[in-house]
């Protein structure tokens, strides 16, 4: 009786709250535990704490034997836990002593509150996501995973190229990260934004006086940066003039700020990107060959959407999470039909497109599911690539389908090199073209 | 094996220990235990293919490490929880299906990596090369 009463006021309160026996052994579980870690309470009584939160500190830093040891509480301390959807939560969590009648401790208490939707608000607000923020399957870009930690700990300059809204800035987040220099500031220029006066200010700054308005001493971005990191978006965009500035700071590490007589020494790692072809504009005459070399030390090329098609589900599914603990919607989906939509649309804008597509159905859908009226009207109008069923339902062989005919269509068509890029044998490749239906250019149809 | 005192470490992605087994013919013939703690999801990735590891047993996983454990070919047995050595000697001997091995709220899964076709529950068998244990 007692029991079904403490539960009840338990069951009533919106932050998880479990309690341990000195053998960290769960002695009551509440429903907000329940809905925060996915394990039921019948499953939950009895077993060792750690294995039913899974929480970063159970094996480090436990808050529960840290309070039973001390006797002071742990108060609103933010860890993350891995719930049973697999699905890394922020919590907050605070513990307390159990204690009977008597005063004699009996154990210890714990509550947690899910704290997912502040977290994403605060990522949303100082946009400071990082390499967890990547989400792909494609293997180009596991390609990349695989070589992001040697490239980010050494401090060679690096340029990033392409396509708008493919994440070369999210990229350059994540390299500063994972270097030496996390510690220090990651300080971003958009060198498309501003004009070329200003831009030269802004990189180096000025002392009071330089000019009218300069009414007192600006450090400029790379003062800023000093011993962290300075990415260059846009760097195709900077003039000659400033292109012969940056190519000094670059070589020798100085350079003067508006007004002075002074040079200043930084080290700075340099993090550039631009979303047209560098080369080409070298070619042209319009970016200089040495610059070029000096910022491309390590190139690394981010693939556009369309070729990573494959990755559109996950993104979609990583994009209705976050809109839902924005919004506070629960949208569980997107059907087959808008899905195949999707699929067979080639995203100019890429990903950050695709995140404004699903934030423009958040609007429209007040279903469970997104459905293909929700889409915008560009999208919905994109013909179906193969067959009238297309648009009716999407399986698995149609992805593989688009995804083998994009990596084809990027090797020219040359089965060699694309079972090569794949990691795959030919005769697999020709298998699966066979299999798959793929028509390819100047071939007989393979069935 | 990602441990911790002698036990499955319940989460993969907070482990801070991992046990490496080399196995032939069922029988354990060498181990090495790794400080990881350093590492982050692409380091430990790294660090399995280097060290030709083809299986992982573990606890939970976040999805998006699982994704790129099974996309680098490597299987992966999670949802374990227990003693390192019962552990160990349960899969090795194809028993790891009790529920006394299961981590509460999450199902014991054995997932291919790529390359293999789909997941599926339960039935584990060993394979002789270099496990990861």
């Amino acid at each position: 009786m007692v029991e079904k009463k403490r539960d009840l006021i338990l069951d009533s309160i919106a932050d998880g709250v479990f309690t341990v026996d000195h053998d960290w052994r769960i002695t009551s579980f509440n429903h907000a535990a329940e809905m925060i870690t996915g394990v039921e309470r019948s499953e939950a009584i009895g077993q060792l704490c750690k294995d039913v939160l899974k929480a970063e500190i159970c094996e480090k830093d436990c808050a529960i034997r840290q309070t039973l040891t001390t006797g002071q509480p742990v108060v609103n301390k933010t860890v993350h836990i891995v719930n049973a959807e697999g699905q890394r939560i922020p919590i907050s969590i605070s513990t307390a002593v159990l204690q009977d009648r008597s005063g004699n401790v009996v154990g210890a208490v714990e509550t947690f509150r899910d704290i997912s939707v502040v977290e994403t608000l605060k990522k949303e607000i100082s946009r400071s996501y990082g390499f967890e923020d990547f989400i792909s399957k494609n293997h180009r870009m596991h390609d990349l995973f695989k070589i992001l930690p040697d490239i980010s700990q050494s401090n060679a300059t690096i340029l990033i190229e392409g396509e708008s809204g493919t994440g070369k800035e999210l990229l350059a987040k994540a390299i500063h990260q994972l270097s030496l220099r996390k510690n220090k500031r990651l300080v971003v220029v958009n060198c498309g934004a501003l004009p070329d006066t200003l831009l030269e200010s802004e990189f180096f700054g000025y002392k009071a006086g330089a000019f009218t308005d300069a009414k007192r001493d600006n450090p400029g971005r790379f003062k800023l940066a000093d011993k962290g990191t300075i990415f260059l978006d846009e760097i195709g965009d900077i003039s000659p003039a400033l292109q012969i500035r940056l190519l000094r700071v670059l070589q020798e590490g100085t350079y003067e700020p508006l007004g002075s007589v002074e040079s200043c020494r930084t080290d700075v790692r340099v993090i550039t990107a631009t979303n047209r072809h560098l080369q080409d504009l070298v070619r042209e005459g319009k970016f200089r060959e040495d610059l070029y070399y000096r910022i491309n030390v390590m190139r690394i090329e981010l693939p556009p959407l369309r070729e990573r098609k494959e990755d559109i589900p996950l993104l979609i599914e990583h994009f209705i999470t976050h809109f839902n603990l924005l919004q506070t919607k629960q949208i569980q989906g997107m059907t087959d039909d808008a899905l195949a939509c999707l699929m067979s649309y080639d995203f100019p804008g890429n990903i950050r497109e695709l995140k404004n597509i699903i934030e423009h159905t958040f609007i429209l859908c007040k279903k469970d599911l997104i459905e293909r009226q929700h889409l915008p009207e560009s999208v919905r109008q994109v013909p179906p690539p193969h067959s009238s069923k297309y648009s009716e339902v999407m399986t698995f062989k149609d992805v593989e389908a688009i995804f083998l005919t994009n990596v084809l269509r990027r090797n020219q068509w040359n089965r060699i090199q694309t079972a090569k890029e794949l990691g795959i044998h030919k005769s697999t490749l020709f298998r699966k073209i066979k299999s798959l239906g793929i028509v390819l250019p100047n071939h007989k149809r393979s069935h | 094996m990602p441990i911790w005192e002698n036990r499955v470490s319940t989460v993969l992605d907070f482990s801070d220990n991992l046990l490496i087994a080399d196995i032939k013919e069922r029988t354990v013939v060498g181990e090495t235990c790794i400080n990881w703690s350093l590492c982050n999801d692409i380091m430990k990735i790294s660090l399995l293919t280097e060290e030709g590891v083809s299986v992982l047993l573990c606890g939970a996983v976040s999805k998006p490490l699982q994704i790129m454990l099974e996309d680098s070919g490597i299987d992966l047995v999670y949802g374990l929880r227990g003693m390192k050595d019962v552990v160990l000697q349960a899969y090795l001997n194809g028993t790891l299906q009790g529920d006394c091995f299961r981590l509460p709220g999450t199902a014991l899964t054995v997932c291919p990596g790529n390359k293999r076709k789909r997941c599926r529950s339960k039935g584990l068998k060993p394979r002789d090369k270099k496990d990861l244990l």
